[in-house]
C-alpha cells in the first residue's frame, strides 16, 4: 500500500471518473506522466532548497498538465456529463487525476516498477 | 499570505538572510548552514514566479504530448474541456512553497592571488620579525 494522496473528495472523483483506469490505458502515456513527476519533484526540489516538496505542489502541476490533455477530457467527458457541466468541477476532476497519478508514482517507486 | 523578498544579503548576518526594509516588521531568518561546498541563496518573489510559469509550460507540454500519444493509438480525444486559470494555479502553486524559497549555488571561494598572499600571516610576520632582528644588528654593527 502506498503513500496516499487523494483526499476523500478526489477519492471519489477518482471512483467515479475511472481514473487510474485511465492511467493505466497505454504506457506511452503513463510513462510520460511518471517521468513529468520526477521532473516536477526535481525542480521544486531545487526551490526548497534540495528538500522534497509538498505533494500539493506535485498535484498542482500535474492537473496542470491533465487540463491540456485532451485525452483526459475525452475519458471523463463519456462518464458524468452533468457533473461536469459545472466549469469549477472541471478544477476538481484535474487535481484529483493529479492526485491519482502522483500516489499511482510514488507507489511504483517504491515497488520498483519505475523507472 | 507571503511576505515579499529582495533576495539581497543583510551586511549583518551574510547568505540567508533576506533585508529587512524599513517599517513593515518581518520575521527573522537565522543565516543557512553552507552545505557540501554549497550555500541555500534565498531568491526573489519574481524569479520564484518565473521558475513556476516556466514548471506550468512544461506541464501543459507533457499533457499536449499525452493527448498526442493517445490519437496515435486512435484513442478518442475532446479539446473542448475548461483550462484552470492559469494565474490563480500560480497564486496557489506560490501558496504551496515554503515560506522562504531558496536555491542552492555552489559557495563562492576567494579568488586566489598567488604567491605571498597565499602564505599564512604567522609566517609572513616570523619573516619580517626576523629579518628587522637582522637589520637591526647589521645597523649596530654585530654582523
Amino acid at each position: 500500500m502506498g503513500r496516499r494522496i487523494c483526499s476523500r473528495a478526489e477519492e471519489e472523483i477518482r471512483d467515479l471518473f475511472r481514473l487510474p483506469g485511465w492511467l493505466r490505458r497505454f504506457d506511452k502515456r503513463r510513462d510520460l506522466y511518471f517521468d513529468w513527476c520526477r521532473r516536477a519533484t526535481i525542480e521544486l526540489g531545487m526551490l526548497n532548497g534540495g528538500t522534497q516538496p509538498r505533494d500539493e505542489s506535485l498535484v498542482l502541476l500535474l492537473a496542470a498538465a491533465l487540463s491540456e490533455d485532451e485525452s483526459f477530457a475525452g475519458h471523463v467527458r463519456r462518464r458524468r456529463a452533468s457533473f461536469l457541466a459545472d466549469d469549477d468541477n472541471w478544477s476538481q476532476v484535474y487535481r484529483a487525476g493529479g492526485a491519482t497519478i502522483l500516489e499511482a508514482y510514488l507507489d511504483a517507486v517504491d515497488t520498483g516498477s519505475w523507472p | 499570505m507571503k511576505p515579499d523578498q529582495t533576495g539581497k544579503r543583510s551586511k549583518a548576518s551574510g547568505a540567508g538572510t533576506p533585508r529587512r526594509s524599513s517599517g513593515l516588521a518581518r520575521p527573522q531568518t537565522r543565516p543557512l548552514p553552507p552545505r557540501s561546498g554549497r550555500v541555500l541563496v534565498p531568491i526573489s518573489r519574481d524569479d520564484v514566479d518565473a521558475r513556476l510559469i516556466k514548471l506550468l509550460e512544461e506541464a501543459d507540454e507533457v499533457g499536449r504530448q499525452g493527448a498526442k500519444a493517445a490519437r496515435e493509438v486512435g484513442m478518442h480525444t475532446d479539446g473542448s474541456a475548461p483550462r484552470p486559470d492559469r494565474a490563480r494555479l500560480l497564486a496557489e502553486l506560490w501558496e504551496t512553497l515554503p515560506p522562504y524559497p531558496v536555491v542552492r549555488r555552489p559557495a563562492r571561494r576567494p579568488r586566489s592571488r598567488g604567491g605571498l598572499y597565499n602564505m599564512p600571516s604567522r609566517i609572513i610576520g616570523i619573516l619580517v620579525g626576523v629579518g628587522a632582528v637582522l637589520a637591526l644588528l647589521r645597523l649596530a654593527g654585530l654582523l
